[in-house]
């Protein structure tokens, strides 16, 4: 399978911010684009309900290096968008909350990204 | 504001708003201290990890999450789909209704309820969330569809919350090849009819699949025996205690509950669906258009079709057969051309979507149920944090939250899930 060995090559030159803001884009994409469509909605709060639960996950693994105020911000936050995302499976509740702190996670990955290459630049 | 002369709406609202706001902030900000302050403390400096026996419980834990979310969304898919289906039910039984005035052009009518099927079929199949659809024929997987009832895993031990297939097709709520005009069956019943157990009517299809209603009391066991292409369903019926009556209720309840159009009348028994204009009757042991009678000692009659494609997913006959001969002595038949019969079956349908409805309605009310023990799944994590998580945040807060976290995540040089990165990329699989 050519495609996947190039999406793994191409996964594996990813920086850790690189996966995390494409897989940030992808699922809030998902959420903005999921209007009020009942299966696009689903959808969409399904996929960020896993993220936010493996985020949570890796958060709590005695390796994830992050200090720890910042962690307990974060874990915060996986705690209210899952369970947000959770209750607002088959209902009409905005989806807004869920978009602005995941566009919040990506402005500081991608503000990493930019520090880093200052850096290396 | 001395230099406004308007009361300006919209700055007094981000005035209050703000005020509000920074209210949060403080709640949030003290909330963030305490967390600092157990943060710190030097005496436990690993607070965030977890224990070793909970690491094992994390993988566990995130697949009851995952499942928990996936049930919950299927259901929402389902659900929405099924109300969609009510609707067109309820707009095709004004149709069937309107079909019955004179004058009316009857192939128009038929144009628009075969419009109403279609939407009726693509909402349950497409009513497919991940693969999962509840309401599609597994025999018939529309595209994208692979499994058709759905698991839920509750807990730990791996407990699940089972819902079963609620099959919404056309098909499966008995309405193929619906005309205004609708080719019906009728056992005629005189007053020396008895129902004793045993006795039983079976539908069968043209593609050869059958349904057997047997009466049973309580404490009977069926006789019939059941195959994948012939289903037993039993009839609750006491003939010590019930009149005939009652019996025939029973049989008609349970012949819609499978999925077939039946009503009862003074005694008449009239079966629809998947039956197009009947052309004739076939007498015992004789043969109409290739379709023979195949078995001379029991009643039976063809309702033959002008419409193949119905017929293939109607009903092609039904068989009288008696356990005793009570049935058959006291029972004629007959076939009919009948306006009323489109408006029974759709009746039927109307009923077997409820009892769907209200399946599917219940077991979204149990998933909701599980709610609580979501959220305490969230918090999982707890008992390695201390109590660190906030439990309930609002909306706001978490907004307050999140600029703050992005703050101080801006600075770092790592991504958040910073030991398996690569882990996210399940979410593309």
């Amino acid at each position: 399978m050519p495609i996947r060995r190039y999406q793994s090559a191409q996964s594996l030159a990813e920086t850790p911010q690189e996966i995390e803001l494409r897989v940030f884009g992808a699922v809030t994409g998902g959420l903005e684009a999921a209007g009020e469509d009942v299966g696009r909605r689903a959808d969409a709060l399904y996929r960020n309900l896993r993220l936010w639960s493996m985020l949570q996950t890796d958060l709590v693994s005695p390796g994830n290096a992050l200090p720890e105020p910042l962690k307990h911000s974060l874990l915060t936050l996986a705690r209210f968008a899952q369970h947000y995302s959770y209750r607002a499976i088959g209902t009409e509740v905005p989806l807004t909350p869920l978009i602005t702190i995941n566009r919040q996670m990506m402005e500081a990955l991608s503000a990493q990204l930019a520090a880093r290459r200052v850096t290396v630049g | 504001m001395p230099f406004s002369i308007n009361t300006n709406v919209n700055a007094m609202a981000a005035v209050r708003s703000l005020n509000s706001l920074s209210t949060q902030m403080e709640k949030t900000q003290a909330r963030v201290e305490t967390g600092l302050k157990i943060g710190s403390a030097k005496d436990d400096p690993a607070v965030f990890a977890i224990s070793q026996a909970m690491r094992a419980d994390i993988k566990g834990l995130e697949a009851v999450k995952d499942s928990l979310g996936f049930g919950k969304a299927t259901l929402a898919v389902a659900n929405n789909a099924i109300k969609k289906i009510s609707d067109e039910l309820a707009a095709l039984k004004q149709w069937a209704l309107q079909g019955q005035q004179q004058g009316i052009d009857k192939a128009k009518m038929n144009e628009q309820i075969s419009n109403a099927l279609a939407n009726v079929q693509t909402y349950a199949d497409s009513a497919t969330f991940n693969g999962v659809n509840l309401l599609a024929n597994a025999n018939v997987p529309p595209a994208g569809a692979v499994d058709f009832n759905l698991d839920i895993i509750k807990d730990l031990t791996g407990a699940t919350l089972s819902v079963a297939n609620q099959d919404a097709t056309v098909q499966g709520i008995g309405l193929s090849g619906l005309k205004v005009e609708q080719g019906t069956m009728t056992i005629t019943f005189d007053n020396a009819i008895a129902f004793a157990n045993g006795d039983y009517v079976e539908l069968v299809r043209a593609d050869g699949t059958s349904v057997v209603f047997e009466f049973l009391d309580a404490l009977t066991p069926p006789s019939q025996v059941p195959s994948p292409t012939r289903q037993v369903l039993d009839v609750q019926y006491d003939s010590g205690t019930q009149s005939v009556l009652d019996g025939l209720d029973a049989l008609v309840a349970r012949i819609r509950s499978a999925g077939f159009g039946a009503t009862v009348d003074g005694g008449v028994l009239t079966i629809s669906g998947g039956i197009d204009v009947v052309a004739s009757a076939i007498a015992n042991g004789s043969t109409v258009n290739g379709d023979a009678d195949t078995d001379p000692s029991t009643y039976e009659v063809l309702g033959l079709t002008s419409d193949a494609a119905a017929n293939a997913a109607g009903v092609k006959y039904y068989q009288v057969v008696a356990g005793t001969p009570t049935i058959t002595a006291g029972a004629s038949f007959g076939i009919g051309n009948d306006a009323r019969a489109a408006i029974a079956a759709i009746d039927g349908a109307i009923e077997i979507v409820g009892t769907k409805m209200a399946t599917l309605g219940s077991a979204n009310r149990q998933v909701e149920g599980l709610q609580e023990f979501a959220a305490s799944l969230y918090d999982s994590v707890k008992e390695g944090l201390g109590a660190l998580v906030d439990a309930d945040l609002a909306a706001e807060s978490a907004q307050l939250t999140a600029l703050q976290t992005k703050q101080q995540l801006a600075v770092q040089s790592l991504s958040i899930a910073n030991q398996t990165p690569q882990s996210l990329l399940k979410l593309f699989q």
